[in-house]
């Protein structure tokens, strides 16, 4: 019975669709709109630029640097704004860090610098696991794992060993860019000291959770704040907060900042922020990054003409 | 039950305006840009939607996010800061052959063409002719153009990296 109904079925599909296709020819402007129209519906893609750059200030963000690309990244903190003229209120006098970051994958990259504060050597690795995506995954979570080594010529009596010098930090990024103007992130840290040297109080275990976001107020311009909140902490050390500018030229990225840390990699800016905002004991700063493309071209994905 | 009246209907609705009308078309046609001044600066789209028709009829259909450049963060840039992609996903061309009387699509040939039709692209849409080429092939056409786009009559304001972009297209239907 239902067979029978289907062929009655097609039978009058055809009568009447072969009088419409014969009557009426394909318009494809309005083939394209339905195609479209179709298409938009289902589309989804990964969410792009919730930070412009692979970090904020001095923290970690959850983008990370596209494969093939070097981003050889310059960070500079002057000295305290609050010594005064005679030191051109900070500008006589700077800290900072040289590095160089590498994409290695879609999701993973890896990166080296050298410190001026306390002679230091980092290394870090971050791997995004999820990647924020409409409908699909309201945040992206990166993971950043990172090490560093101080090189500082210290007091022999102290019998400073090579793991003494050594410190970890695990952080978990959360970021999600809620809007085409806002994206904030939180990262819950996990710090290691082998050994606490130069500071009382606090513990060789050190946790905090960070507070990022960025507000865009044109295509090109940002405002960036950094807060980071530490469970426990050695004696004279406040929690670091940054306030910034990013300013985004096309391959480069200037972010201008004021800032109480002085140290740029994770453990020293999170946990030996020794400046207070109170005191007016913060510094200007800026970061420079510049990418450069290393890897080679794939067939295929860049065909020429 | 539902699909058998689709099925019915498409096969019978192709059939039959194959007698009427031919229609070619392809799903990865390639389109590409470059920077006249700035031979770093180029992307390919490697999915553009396109079809033709022996009416005069032609169409293009593309997404912006899918035009692949060298550089990721290059690529970011295009889709967050100039072409605003997640805002104006898609570049759409919709024209008719103004000299469709010297096209012969039952014949294997070049044939020189001039399209004229709205360009819609950033969310503008603008009136443009483009001169190309329409090569039948074992009654298979492939049409291909070369024009340039200055930036700013789409509202794209890419002056830090470019003015205009050359464009080339190059579709072969099926």
């Amino acid at each position: 019975m239902q067979h029978a109904f289907k062929s009655v079925l097609a039978i009058v599909c055809l009568v009447l669709s072969s009088h419409i296709a014969f009557s009426q020819e394909v318009d494809l402007f309005k083939m394209q709109d339905s195609a479209n129209a179709a298409q938009s519906a289902t589309r989804k893609e990964p969410v792009i630029n919730t930070f412009y750059s692979t970090r904020l200030v001095n923290s970690h963000t959850v983008e990370i640097t596209g494969k093939g690309s070097m981003d050889f990244r310059i960070n500079h903190r002057f000295a305290p704004v609050n010594t005064g003229l005679y030191n051109m209120f900070g500008l006589d006098a700077a800290s900072m860090r040289m590095g160089f970051d590498f994409g290695i994958a879609n999701n993973l990259m890896v990166g080296i610098g050298r410190s001026t504060f306390f002679k230091e050597l980092d290394g870090f690795v971050k791997y995004r696991v999820v990647h924020q995506q409409e409908g699909a995954a309201p945040v992206s979570v990166a993971l950043l794992a990172s090490l560093a080594y101080r090189t500082l010529d210290m007091d022999p009596t102290l019998k400073v060993t090579g793991s003494d010098r050594t410190f970890f930090t695990g952080q978990v990024l959360i970021g999600s860019k809620l809007n085409s103007h806002t994206s904030l992130q939180i990262s819950p840290t996990y710090t290691h000291y082998n050994r606490v040297l130069f500071y009382s109080g606090g513990s060789q275990d050190l946790f905090s959770i960070g507070f990022l976001g960025r507000q865009r107020i044109s295509k090109r311009i940002s405002l960036t704040a950094e807060y980071f909140l530490q469970t426990n902490r050695f004696n004279g050390t406040y929690d670091p907060l940054s306030v910034g500018v990013d300013i985004n030229t096309g391959g480069h990225v200037f972010q201008l900042h004021f800032t109480n840390s002085t140290g740029m990699n994770e453990h020293t800016f999170i946990h030996e922020t020794t400046g207070s905002w109170g005191n007016g004991d913060i510094r200007w700063g800026f970061n420079i990054s510049r990418i450069f493309h290393i890897g080679r071209k794939k067939k295929g994905d860049w065909a020429k003409s | 039950m539902k699909s058998v009246v689709v099925w019915v209907l498409s096969i019978v609705f192709f059939v039959t305006q194959a007698d009427a009308q031919k229609v070619f078309g392809t799903r990865n046609g390639k389109i590409s840009f470059s920077a006249p001044d700035d031979e770093d600066v180029k992307a390919v789209n490697n999915e553009v939607t396109s079809r033709i028709s022996d009416n005069g009829q032609m169409t293009f259909s593309l997404l912006m996010k899918s035009f692949l450049f060298k550089m990721a963060e290059m690529q970011e840039h295009f889709n967050d800061q100039y072409a605003e992609t997640s805002k104006y996903p898609r570049a759409d061309f919709k024209g008719n052959i103004q000299n469709l009387s010297s096209v012969n699509f039952a014949k294997d040939g070049a044939y020189k063409i001039s399209v004229k039709g709205d360009l819609t692209m950033h969310g503008i849409t603008k009136n443009v002719t483009v001169n190309g080429t329409v090569n039948i092939r074992g009654g298979k056409p492939l049409a291909a153009a070369q024009f340039s786009i200055v930036l700013k009559d789409f509202g794209i304001n890419a002056s830090s990296v470019t003015d205009k972009v050359t464009v080339d297209v190059s579709c072969q239907y099926q």
